[in-house]
């Protein structure tokens, strides 16, 4: 496995998932960079034994979580707001009665998963923001299944919950 | 809603669901409003967190700075054999004994063997001779003298001459009615007269006679008290001594303890005697005392005075220093317990 490829197909999930999990661009970018070597130190000993997203995104968590734990805080997810994220992202189906929409409820939903406690977050992010399977939420976070998928049933309904949905 | 059926809609919207079970919820979302409210609100939330998600992208510094870690694959760290590795350790084992053996053989310590069985035997004594060597025989020319140091060691040394004692003062008696020692006034170089020896005695005698003694009253503590405290210049010590038997409460019976200084102060060294008990346990010669009977108390431990105080302090700034008690203590006295004793000090007179 050659390093660029991997750096080019987890950059943009590996930023995100930093980007979240931190509290500026700044932080998330020394993340991310501290994951990518953390990966390229470890790809000669990778042998596929788990699936390279898999691998990836368990070094990004490791990292990420003991990146909080130094700083003695709590998680805080990245507040974006999302003006900007839909005025920068090309909108499949414009309108502006859509993009009104969207943008308000982009931004319960981020301020509802600030509050979200970490195992439920995480979860949640994993599964609807990355498209990890439920297998692979269970071994990126070292879980069972059951219990991954008992967790984000319950992280949905906080969810809905605060947003209002 | 039921926990359960949450986690159902949840795995549903997910697509977790295997046919069967996606069919029945199906079924029931087109009776149960609810239901169906819920599934609906699931897919928005995560058509949502996919919209947050999905649509950022990372910094082109971030290319940059990673720019480097993709230009090769990174080398792998080089292992060390495992047969390398153990001769590695082993050549530090050997290297380590052959240190520990030469240490021990230029430095030899001393062995710990087994008690041998004869060291519960009793010893055997053994007689051993020594012949000392023969010393060099001296040469004549050694015993010759060989300047004026030696005719002076040669010669008998000259004897001390002692001076003419002088002359004694009859101070007079002190005042033992009960009135202060301070009001006892001198005697004029009148009234002074010389008397004989014999005299003197007498009126010691006589006069020490009429001490009555009081062991009683002397308290032991203040002993020990004393013999553990740092040692006072010896006019402070009298002085210390006399304050501590007011202390004691021996002040308000001065009158009856006073004891007669019959003599005057003596510049020549003159016999001193201790008598415990009318036993005379200590006998020796001092200067500067005035001569007289003094009732002392005397703290000896192990057959040494290690304290001695007066009983009264009639002198005051007077107290002749260096007299009796500079001697006494640490003197040994034969046959007198450990303990506090109540003694008299005789201070002679000087030889004719």
């Amino acid at each position: 496995m050659v390093f660029d490829e991997v750096y080019e197909r987890f950059r943009r999930p590996i930023w995100r998932l930093a980007r979240r999990l931190t509290d500026n661009d700044d932080e998330a970018f020394d993340a991310t960079q501290e994951i990518f070597l953390r990966v390229w130190r470890g790809l000669a000993g990778f042998r596929g034994e788990a699936k390279l997203s898999t691998w990836v995104f368990q070094i990004a968590w490791n990292y990420l979580r003991g990146y909080h734990r130094q700083r003695g805080r709590y998680f805080k997810a990245v507040v974006e707001k999302s003006e900007e994220i839909v005025a920068r992202t090309p909108d499949p189906s414009p309108g502006p009665e859509r993009r009104v929409v969207s943008s308000d409820l982009l931004d319960r939903v981020i301020a509802a998963m600030d509050e979200l406690p970490e195992h439920y977050r995480i979860v949640v992010w994993l599964r609807d923001g990355e498209d990890l399977s439920y297998a692979e939420i269970a071994a990126v976070l070292d879980l069972p299944i059951g219990t991954v998928r008992s967790r984000l049933a319950r992280a949905r309904a906080a969810l809905k919950n605060t947003v209002g949905l | 809603m039921d926990e359960n059926l949450r986690e159902l809609v949840s795995r549903y919207s997910d697509g977790d669901l295997d046919d069967a079970e996606s069919n029945r919820l199906e079924a029931r979302a087109e009776t149960d409003v609810e239901l169906a409210t819920e599934i609906d609100t699931t897919r928005q939330l995560r058509e949502a967190v996919a919209a947050l998600a999905g649509r950022m992208e990372p910094p082109e510094a971030l290319d940059k700075v990673m720019e480097p870690l993709c230009q090769g694959p990174p080398v792998p760290a080089q292992r060390i054999r495992p047969v390398y590795r153990w001769l590695g350790v082993a050549a530090a084992v050997v290297l380590g004994v052959t240190v520990a053996m030469e240490m021990a053989r230029r430095n030899p310590s001393p062995i710990l063997s087994r008690p041998s069985p004869q060291r519960d035997r009793p010893a055997e004594e053994r007689e051993e001779i020594f012949e000392l060597a023969p010393l060099p025989a001296a040469s004549p020319d050694d015993n010759r003298p060989l300047g004026a140091a030696d005719h002076l060691l040669e010669e008998e040394p000259p004897q001390p001459i002692a001076p003419e004692p002088a002359p004694l003062e009859v101070i007079g008696p002190l005042n033992i009615d009960g009135s202060s020692t301070d009001a006892v006034e001198p005697l004029s170089s009148a009234d002074s007269r010389r008397i004989p020896e014999s005299e003197v005695l007498e009126s010691k005698v006589m006069r020490s006679r009429t001490a009555p003694t009081k062991k009683e009253t002397l308290p032991q503590t203040e002993t020990s008290e004393e013999a553990t405290s740092p040692a006072p210049s010896t006019r402070d010590k009298w002085r210390a001594d006399g304050n501590r038997e007011s202390a004691a409460g021996m002040s308000d019976t001065g009158k009856a303890n006073q004891v007669t200084i019959a003599g005057r102060r003596q510049t020549v060294p003159v016999t001193v005697a201790l008598r415990i008990d009318g036993i005379e346990v200590w006998t020796g010669s001092s200067s500067g005392c005035f001569a007289g009977t003094w009732q002392v108390a005397l703290e000896v431990r192990e057959s040494i005075v290690v304290a001695m105080r007066f009983r009264v302090d009639t002198m005051g700034d007077e107290i002749p220093e260096g007299c009796t008690s500079d001697d006494l203590i640490g003197s040994t006295l034969e046959n007198v317990r450990d303990g506090v004793h109540l003694a008299e000090i005789l201070v002679g007179e000087p030889p004719p």
